[in-house]
């Protein structure tokens, strides 16, 4: 009787939805003047956004410096596969593990402090690594960054290698790995452990009161956050076959914020998802029509800011509650 | 904040959304699919219109333009229009690969030009072998673009640092000065030219006395030129380009350095030359030059001048430059080889390509592409600043002082990492 | 000057002399003053109005458009002083429009919003201007080096210091001096306790956020023979005015003054020592200010630690 009441409401769930519409996505890209790489780059940039929100909206800590670990996570991909082994998995492990260490670290050092100066020191730290990559030449390769890395084939246990050079072929692993991401997370919110986040969120001191180390809450967010953008990161530059600075750039830091909000993430677990592909779509769209794409985009995000402050899935809320 | 989230999206809320979408991408993708059905010859340019070599960007495109106007106007190429796709790289490695990917995936190009320095160029360099497209890279001089970055697809025209230090070096430890100071743009173009210089420098028996390492985007020299002044050199070696080179010019001028050392510039464009006016170039006692129409004895280069005049007359630059001849001779090059090989397919261009020598080079000598490295072998040339009592017109700021062969100055197998790979079918 | 013998594996690291010293020290002073200039507009508008204004870089760079425009029709003074006032006057039509909204919602939303602005703005002022950056001269009375003897040094630089200092200083007077100037400085502490006072509290707000907008752009002005014209140059002054605001406590005159001066003497320093590390030291910096005084230097609690 339990089972079967906990599938139907796991169907109830958008999960397998998304998941057929993912499956179409690629075939309906080149409407728009779009290919299926940039289908995988929205996935890739939707993780991002989804790791990236368990932090502001979840934990409520606004991290401008997040683009850090996407970057991070990238450049441990490109090189573990340059110095160590042309490896998938070690690759992405190695990703994850890099960037999850730096948030770690930072962390560690953020968590105490409260609101804007918590914002500020992200912004800091974040420079601090982009200046990092920029400069430090022998390891990340300075302004030029590294390129021409390949994507090795996918092994898996029992199966022959599967080659992901292909953009079909790689956009479904990138679908795979970002189905596994949004699930792990949601049951990540939904846990206890959410509840104890989402209490720190409305107000910290009570959530001191009842007992919890908030900061050692906030800290461990921090770095499951990280984790999660490393490895977005780390996808991105299998994606590209090159990583570059700009990618742990504060103008990065800011874009992810701004899709997050922008898609409804403050109110809505799937928010970012929205943000993250309208954002991709139109930075393609508009920018193969005019160069000055910028300028629209930040309109766009302007109105949504001043009139829907929570976001595209904002809007159907309201008109639910108008009903 | 303060607002719980949710997570609910009902099904049905889910699925409206979804009609909602597809109908949008539908009806917005219509007018695409109308224009379908079209076959001129796509040329993907990824060049820099704005960021540290923004300047160059407007001269490559003049450059793209003559070559596509000497096939079309004869009838186009195996029959068909040539066409040229932009796409401003903004000097960034990031975005280039994005706007190429771009003009790949959705544009369909059949063919790439690229410029904005080396990093951009190393980018493209691996797309070009990733995506078994050709390319013709335009502007940067660094010399791991035809060495570890080499491969079958990627074609480099401009002379490069190695061949520069080879020409400019021993000239400047002969006439100029024995005792050099190096100014080295931190990032690869200006180390290797600063290494090939230092190998020439010591076989010339002049000696270094110092160098400083000169980060991207200094906007204050201030601190290199007081080191300068305190190291007492003869020479300045400045390896350095593109804004930040309008920068340092600047602020030479301003601390007055060329009155107690000579400057040398390996490399100038003369866009760079521009935007600083010649009363303040002239703090250079020497400028190597890759191209400009102040050769003298080479037949060809009044046509070409007289053309880019006709069809660019409100061009942001008087004259066609370095950059519109390396983009105009590598564009015209690449579809002459179109030509003879009479088809699009990239391995039968690239052999059509590879060895090819063209007289009508506008420098002294024949052009020859080499096929072991893909370089277009050329000359190489240096200059002193004109006074301004015998300058025609404001662009006629350089005064011919020599030039090196390509054939005996660029870089030789032995020394070259470049490791090309076998084609499909090889 | 070599200090160490030429075994020694440090040799390649020269030890400036006495003249580099100088002239690098004077340089960071001149920086630091630039940078507090910078900064102390954008210091304003978060300490009195808590607004964090991600903006505050492009109404720095269109201080310099607006310049680079006006100098070529009517000088360089002209330019000084009509440049600010138009840039001014955007900010408060930017206040009017937008920011208006934002007051009394979540500081991010306010960040957010500005740093929208700021994207657009940026895009148009490639759209207007080109894309190109454009170089420009000091005027033509400041142009060159003076000889000071034992050393040579920019006369525009000098300019540049004391244009800067002049401006603190009259913000400082109408801070200290002035009665708006002390409503403005009571807003920083309590906004509430302004308006009960029978202040309009609307007006002060548009008030201090054209104020920030203006110092902003003569910021520009002044900055832009050194820096150069680029669409991209509100970067350069977005960046140092968070850190300085951090380092030097948000709201505080003094403590932005004293942030800048620091960032520019660490900037002239690692150019001297470790050029490479010239734009990380101000994170740095501010990281380990932040570690050990939390508000900064000289700050003090303020409503946006909620």
């Amino acid at each position: 009787m339990g089972g079967k009441n906990s599938i139907q409401q796991f169907l109830r769930l958008p999960f397998i939805w998304m998941f057929l519409f993912f499956l179409i996505l690629p075939y309906l890209m080149p409407l728009i003047k779009g290919y299926t790489a940039l289908a995988s780059e929205i996935l890739i940039y939707a993780m991002f956004a989804l790791g990236f929100n368990l932090l502001l909206s979840y934990t409520g800590l606004p991290s401008f410096g997040h683009a850090a670990f996407f970057g991070i996570g990238a450049y441990g991909m490109a090189i573990t596969q340059l110095k160590w082994a042309k490896d998938l998995w070690l690759g992405l492990f190695m990703g994850m593990i890099a960037a999850g260490l730096f948030a770690a670290i930072v962390g560690a050092i953020l968590c105490r402090k409260r609101g804007i100066y918590f914002s500020l020191l992200t912004l800091a730290f974040g420079q601090m690594f982009f200046f990092i990559a920029f400069r430090w030449d022998e390891v990340t390769g300075g302004e030029t960054g590294l390129t021409g890395l390949g994507r090795p084939p996918l092994k898996l246990p029992g199966l022959p290698a599967i080659d992901l050079t292909g953009p079909m072929a790689f956009y479904l692993f990138t679908l795979a790995v970002f189905m596994v991401v949004m699930v792990l997370v949601w049951r990540l919110v939904r846990s206890p452990f959410g509840s104890v986040l989402q209490s720190i969120k409305q107000n910290e001191i009570r959530a001191k009161y009842l007992g919890y180390n908030t900061v050692f809450y906030k800290w461990i967010s921090f770095t499951i956050s990280g984790i999660i953008s490393g490895l977005a990161g780390a996808m991105f530059l299998l994606q590209h076959g090159a990583v570059f600075p700009t990618y742990l750039h504060w103008t990065e830091s800011g874009n992810v914020v701004m899709v997050t909000i922008m898609g409804g993430g403050v109110i809505n677990f799937f928010g970012p998802i929205l943000g993250a592909g309208i954002f991709v779509i139109l930075q393609n769209a508009i920018g193969a029509l005019t160069e000055h794409w910028l300028f629209i985009l930040g309109l766009i995000f302007i109105s949504i800011i001043m009139i829907i402050p929570e976001g595209i899935l904002g809007l159907f809320k309201r008109a639910k509650t108008a009903q | 904040m303060g607002r719980k989230i949710d997570g609910d999206i009902s099904r049905r809320t889910f699925l409206k959304g979804t009609a909602a979408g597809i109908t949008f991408l539908t009806v917005s993708g219509v007018p695409a699919l109308l224009r379908a059905q079209q076959p001129p010859i796509r040329i993907g340019a990824v060049i820099p219109l704005s960021g540290n070599y923004g300047f160059l960007g407007a001269s490559e495109r003049c450059g793209i333009g003559l070559a596509l106007d000497e096939f079309n106007s004869k009838g186009g190429l195996l029959g068909r229009k040539v066409e040229v796709l932009e796409e401003d790289c903004a000097t960034d490695a990031a975005l280039a690969i994005r706007k190429a990917q771009r003009l790949l995936q959705s544009e369909k190009v059949d063919f790439f030009v690229n410029g904005g320095g080396s990093s951009p160029s190393a980018a493209m360099a691996d797309f070009a072998k990733k995506e078994g497209v050709i390319d013709m890279c335009i502007d940067p001089n660094s010399d791991i673009l035809t060495g570890e970055k080499a491969n079958r697809y990627f074609f480099m025209i401009p002379v490069l640092n190695y061949q520069i230090a080879h020409t400019i070096a021993p000239y400047v430890a002969d006439n100029i000065g024995k005792k050099w100071y190096y100014f080295t743009h931190d990032y690869s173009w200006g180390w290797t030219l600063t290494e090939s210089c230092r190998k020439f420098m010591k076989e010339k028996g002049a000696q270094e006395v110092g160098e400083s390492k000169i980060p991207l985007n200094t906007r204050d020299y201030s601190s290199f030129i007081l080191k300068v002044r305190s190291a007492k050199p003869e020479v300045l070696m400045v390896n350095v380009a593109g804004v930040d080179f309008t920068s340092l010019v600047e602020q030479i001028n301003e601390f007055g350095l060329h009155k107690s050392v000579k400057i040398v510039v390996p490399l100038e464009d003369f866009e760079d030359a521009w935007a600083v006016g010649p009363e303040k170039n002239a703090v250079f006692t020497l400028m190597g030059v890759e191209w400009h129409y102040a050769i003298p004895g080479v037949s060809g280069i009044k046509e070409f001048v007289d053309k880019y005049k006709r069809l660019y007359p409100r061009a942001p630059y008087p004259c066609p430059t370095t950059n519109s001849y390396n983009t105009y001779i590598g564009v015209r090059e690449l579809l002459r080889a179109v030509e003879r090989a009479g088809t699009l397919e990239a391995p039968k261009v690239i052999k059509a390509l590879e060895g090819n020598t063209f007289k009508d080079s506008l420098k002294n000598d024949s052009t020859t592409i080499r096929e072991w490295d893909h370089q277009f072998v050329q000359d190489f040339y240096y200059f002193r600043p004109k006074k301004k009592k015998d300058m025609k017109d404001w662009t006629d700021i350089y005064e011919f002082v020599g030039y090196g062969k390509g054939s005996e100055m660029a870089i030789t197998r032995d020394l070259s990492q470049a490791k090309m790979e076998k084609l499909p079918g090889e | 000057m070599r200090v160490f013998p030429a075994c020694c594996p440090c040799r390649r690291f020269e030890m400036p002399d006495a003249v580099e010293f100088l002239s690098q020290g004077i340089n960071g002073v001149v920086l630091g003053l630039l940078f507090s200039t910078i900064a102390i507009g954008f210091t304003l508008m978060l300490g009195v109005i808590g607004i964090i204004n991600f903006a505050h870089g492009i109404l720095f760079a269109l201080g310099a458009y607006f310049a680079l425009t006006i100098r070529n029709t009517l000088g360089f003074w002209a330019a000084l002083i009509v440049s600010p006032l138009i840039v001014g006057l955007i900010g408060i039509i930017i206040e009017r429009l937008a920011i208006r909204r934002m007051y009394g919602k979540d500081a991010l939303f306010c960040l957010l919003l500005t740093f929208g602005i700021a994207m657009s703005m940026e895009e148009l002022i490639r759209m207007i201007w080109g894309k190109l950056g454009h170089s420009i001269s000091a005027p033509a009375f400041v142009s060159g080096s003076i000889d000071l003897g034992f050393m040579l040094y920019s006369k525009y630089r000098l300019l540049l210091a004391g244009l800067s200092a002049l401006i603190l200083f009259l913000v400082w007077l109408f801070l200290e001096k002035t009665t708006y100037g002390a409503i403005v400085k009571a807003g920083a502490q309590d906004a509430e306790m302004v308006g009960v006072l029978g202040n309009n509290i609307s007006r002060l707000r548009t008030f201090v956020f054209g104020f920030g907008s203006a110092l902003a752009g003569i910021a520009g002005v002044i900055a832009a023979p050194l820096w150069s014209v680029r669409p991209g140059m509100g970067n350069d002054a977005i960046m140092p005015a968070f850190v300085i605001v951090v380092l030097g406590g948000i709201g505080s005159f003094w403590g932005t003054v004293i942030g800048g001066l620091a960032v520019g003497l660490s900037i002239s320093l690692a150019v001297m020592f470790l050029p490479r590390m010239s734009d990380l030291v101000m994170y740095i910096l501010a990281a380990l200010v932040l570690l050990f005084w939390p508000r900064g230097i000289m700050g003090e609690k303020s409503i946006l630690e909620e």
